[in-house]
């Protein structure tokens, strides 16, 4: 029996072990890992995500970690940061000091001050590097439309609306969530401090370099180095086998 | 609209006619066939697997080539038997091996449930006076369309609507119903209340929105 209506809820590969969810329409919930499936219907499902979810604050044990202060997708990007989490607070800093990722020469990431975000050129009428931001976790919602839906929720309700608080790392000033918030401020005329959270990391770990597009680079070449090596072992194998 | 010459279209039916190929015509939308078929259009068949050479070696000597189907590169799921694509001075033939359907996001095909495939064959309607043999039954026919619409095309066009709205009526809701639950699961008594309401433009939205199961 087949479901032609497959969604993938969300995947997490850890090298060999592959993780996923996937909503199957009108049947059941699949939690797969490896080769292991458990079906649940949705309100199975649901009493599970609560369950896992008081059991990452219960594991987290630290103040101020509640789930509710943060998207969770955000949460998932950085999970396996979180065993190295020492304290998380809620710190007011200065916004014009705010500093986003973007992309740069080449497309490599390059540091930049929020005036320079993609979201804000977007809210001031220039669409092109925000259209071709790809964004993941905001369904059946362009670019476009999410820049505008929060811009208006920041000038409908203020900030933080709903707990979604900026988070920043360390003691860095570099956005880790919340570069729309961030931008919609800004647009709106908000100078001076502004309150965000602070997550921080045992040894200041988990920082964004200074230059990110060195440690990209660094990758890129340590990863063609590996392939190459790989490739010239196995040349290396078969001549050898062939010679005996 | 340029159409084909019925004749060609009756040609390729005595192909198969005298070949004793398996086969069912898919679907007749707006009845085109053989008369009012677009240049635009194809026609679609299923074809028992078992004859595949047979029906290859049959349009082969009878001038059919055989061209790359044009979805060729959408990955076949469940050991699916890939479909053929025949041409003749500009008709084409889309043949299936399995009722299929497209997965609604990753967009490979995948064959029906089993039962259905068995079905189809067992339970088909034998017709007279036409140039094909063979149609699918009703209940299976409204299977098959509804698939198409929510899978493939992703909405109903009026072709499609109006043969399901002259089809319903005749199909067995029992049967109608264990069908669809192989396809659509507990989402099946909605949609079928859907369709008897002919609310086809809701379909889709309460389909993805579906949470109760």
């Amino acid at each position: 029996m087949s479901n032609p209506a497959v969604i993938l809820l969300s995947k997490n590969h850890k090298g060999k072990n592959k993780f996923h969810i996937e909503d199957n329409i009108g049947e059941s919930i699949h939690l797969h890992y490896d080769d292991f499936r458990i079906d649940l219907t949705t309100k199975e499902f649901l009493n599970f995500d609560a369950i896992i979810k008081k059991s990452l604050e219960e594991l987290i044990d630290i103040k101020n970690f509640e789930l509710k202060y943060f998207d969770l997708s955000f949460i998932k990007s950085i999970s396996e940061f979180l065993p190295d989490l020492e304290k998380v607070s809620f710190e007011n800093v200065d916004i014009s000091k705010l500093i986003i990722q973007r992309r740069g020469f080449l497309g490599l990431p390059v540091l930049s001050s929020i005036n320079q975000s993609r979201v804000l050129q977007a809210l001031k009428g220039d669409e092109v590097e925000n259209r071709s931001y790809d964004q993941i976790n905001r369904f059946n919602k362009t670019n476009e439309q999410r820049v505008n839906d929060v811009y208006q929720l920041i000038t409908d309700k203020g900030y933080p609306y709903d707990n979604q608080y900026i988070v920043l790392f360390n003691h860095q000033y570099v956005i880790r969530d919340g570069q729309h918030r961030a931008s919609s401020l800004i647009h709106s005329g908000v100078t001076g401090n502004i309150p965000v959270i602070k997550m921080y990391f045992k040894n200041d770990e988990h920082n964004i370099a200074k230059r990110p597009w060195l440690i990209l680079l660094y990758r890129a070449i340590a990863s063609l180095f590996i392939k190459l090596a790989g490739k010239a072992y196995r040349i290396l194998k078969r001549f050898i086998i062939i010679k005996n | 609209m340029i159409k084909f010459d019925s004749q060609e279209i009756i040609s390729f039916f005595n192909v198969l006619n005298e070949n004793n190929i398996s086969y069912i015509l898919l679907r007749n939308i707006d009845n085109e066939l053989p008369n009012n078929l677009s240049k635009k259009k194809d026609i679609d068949i299923i074809v028992r697997i078992e004859d595949k050479y047979k029906l290859e070696n049959a349009l082969l000597t009878n001038n059919w080539d055989k061209i790359r189907h044009p979805y060729s590169k959408v990955p076949y799921l469940y050991s699916m038997n890939p479909c053929d694509f025949y041409n003749l001075d500009g008709l084409h033939i889309d043949i299936v091996y399995e009722l299929p359907c497209r997965s609604l996001i990753t967009r490979q095909w995948i064959p029906l449930d089993q039962k259905i495939q068995d079905d189809l064959w067992e339970y088909k309607i034998e017709v007279f006076n036409l140039p094909w043999r063979y149609l699918l039954s009703s209940e299976i026919e409204i299977v098959h369309l509804l698939t198409r619409c929510i899978f493939d095309k992703k909405f109903f066009n009026s072709g499609y609507v109006l043969r399901l709205n002259e089809i319903y009526p005749l199909s067995n809701k029992e049967i109608l119903s264990k069908y669809l639950d192989l396809v659509f699961f507990k989402f099946t008594k909605t949609l079928l209340k859907l369709v008897e309401k002919r609310e086809y433009d809701a379909i889709s939205n309460k389909y993805l929105t579906f949470k109760d199961y």
